[in-house]
């Protein structure tokens, strides 16, 4: 039998914990995801670069194998499934999608053959996508503390800028022997 | 939405800045290891702002820079020597930090306008672990420059710049490499290059880790403004603030640091080093020395 309209639902500890998550994860989980859009935006403005020139190549074949336009749209949705597969999977895993995805677009009419030629160049360019590494932020380490340095020799001693009071030091030059130099 | 933004890269809004990583090699760094950063930092408010620059992360210390004021509608590259400090990773290890912005309206810094955080994954590697294979290794000691060249990217003296083996510093004993720059008469700043081509290995992930130190015959006049790290035309790392006459220095003098970049795999490229120098001619020649420079790889 159901419950009455205006009569409090039965409150079961199981159901409580359960409402007072719900609750929880209702406000932090959006917020998270929040957290990655700026990432998720840099990361997509990557791929979407290689997909478009994937795009054109594919358009440009098609268009060299006389391809009616008209059918274009399937070979692209072809391709970009094989980009996909090539992202995401390797070896015998990969191997497997890629004959399953071949055989599911020859049997729906497409052209073996062409499909043959758009498939390397799907895989090409998923290489490509994969070759990017994600570029350095421009830092560097310190190295304070463990530099090696040889004895100076041979190189005048400095000298003194009267108009400015500032004594002159220069780096050595020509040099031998070495010893261990401790400064940052 | 904050009227400010902190980029790690040359490119200009509104493209977005893309996603950028720090890399880090934890190979013989002290214990104690210290981050330098180059930023670009933008206002897009009406008035003129104040900024200052901090950070938090796991294990981090940062400092807390203020970076002075910046007109409407302007941008300014600035470098934090120093900026974190961490104690060394026992092993390879991925986090992230946050680099945060702030923008006040006066110069003491009290009344604050808007806050811009950014998030950037740092990587430690260890290029020393038994899974990395080590591609190449140039470290000078058999005496000569193991097919490293130079040439002039602007307003050097003549013949310069030349490159040599030497024992004047050395981050591994004996040998170091030294480009020798000069700036030609009548100017007063130069810019020089070191390059080398590389094939690199067909494996997942490939890096670039190397050594570099400034300095000058005359240190004082001799003022480092702009280190270059360039994969063919690509820049990777852009280190220091303007390429031009200021007489302050941007980039760490007279000490060794270190600089990591990921490759493309399986990919001929030419590693270029670019290093740009305020001063006359007078003010003697400015070093680039570079040692222990390694390409490795794994799958």
């Amino acid at each position: 039998m159901g419950r009455r309209r205006g009569v409090a639902r039965t409150s079961f500890p199981r159901r409580r914990v359960f409402r007072v998550i719900a609750k929880w994860t209702e406000f932090s989980v959006p917020r998270r995801f929040k957290l990655l859009q700026p990432i998720m935006a840099g990361e997509l403005d990557w791929e979407i670069e290689v997909l478009l020139r994937l795009e054109e190549k594919v358009f440009s074949m098609l268009e060299n194998e006389a391809v009616p336009s008209d059918q274009w749209p399937y070979y692209v949705a072809f391709t970009k499934r094989m980009w996909n597969r090539q992202v995401h999977f390797g070896q015998e895993t990969y191997l497997l999608e890629k004959t399953s995805l071949l055989t599911e677009f020859t049997e729906r009419g497409l052209d073996p053959a062409i499909l043959d030629l758009i498939q390397v160049e799907a895989e090409g360019m998923a290489q490509e996508k994969l070759r990017i590494p994600v570029p350095p932020a421009w830092s560097y380490d310190n190295m304070v503390g463990r530099i090696w340095m040889a004895e100076p020799e041979g190189e005048s001693g400095g000298s003194y800028d009267w108009t400015t009071g500032v004594i002159w030091l220069p780096e050595p030059e020509g040099s031998q022997g070495g010893y261990y130099d401790n400064r940052t | 939405m904050a009227k400010i933004e902190l980029r790690l890269s040359s490119i200009d809004p509104p493209t977005p800045d893309p996603p950028r990583t720090i890399y880090r090699d934890i190979y013989n760094l002290p214990s104690t290891t210290y981050l330098g950063l180059t930023g670009r930092y933008f206002n897009f408010d009406d008035v003129t702002l104040y900024f200052q620059i901090t950070g938090t992360g796991p294990g981090y210390t940062f400092s807390t820079v203020n970076l002075g004021s910046l007109a409407s509608g302007t941008s300014a590259y600035i470098n934090l020597d120093n900026f974190a400090s961490r104690s060394r990773p026992a092993s390879e290890l991925t986090q992230t930090v946050d680099l945060i912005l702030r923008a006040y309206t006066d110069s003491g810094y009290s009344n604050l306008k808007w806050t811009f955080t950014r998030t950037v994954t740092v990587i430690w590697i260890n290029s020393a672990d038994p899974s990395y294979t080590q591609d190449v290794l140039n470290n000078f000691d058999d005496g000569t420059v193991q097919g490293w060249a130079v040439l002039c990217e602007t307003q050097c003296d003549t013949g310069l710049p030349d490159l040599g083996v030497t024992t004047d510093y050395a981050l591994s004993p004996p040998n170091s490499l030294r480009m020798r720059n000069r700036t030609i008469s009548g100017k007063d700043f130069h810019r020089g290059r070191l390059y080398k081509s590389f094939t690199t290995p067909d494996r997942n992930k490939v890096y670039a880790i190397f050594d570099v130190r400034t300095g000058g015959q005359v240190l004082t006049a001799v003022n480092q403004r702009v280190l270059i790290v360039r994969r063919d035309s690509t820049v990777l790392i852009y280190l220091g603030t303007t390429c031009a006459y200021v007489a302050v220095d941007a980039i760490p003098e007279a000490k060794w640091f270190r600089i990591v970049v990921p490759l493309p795999r399986n990919t001929s490229l030419e590693i270029q080093i670019a290093h740009c120098v305020a001063s006359y001619v007078g003010g003697g020649y400015s070093y680039l020395y570079m040692d222990d420079f390694k390409i490795i790889s794994k799958n």
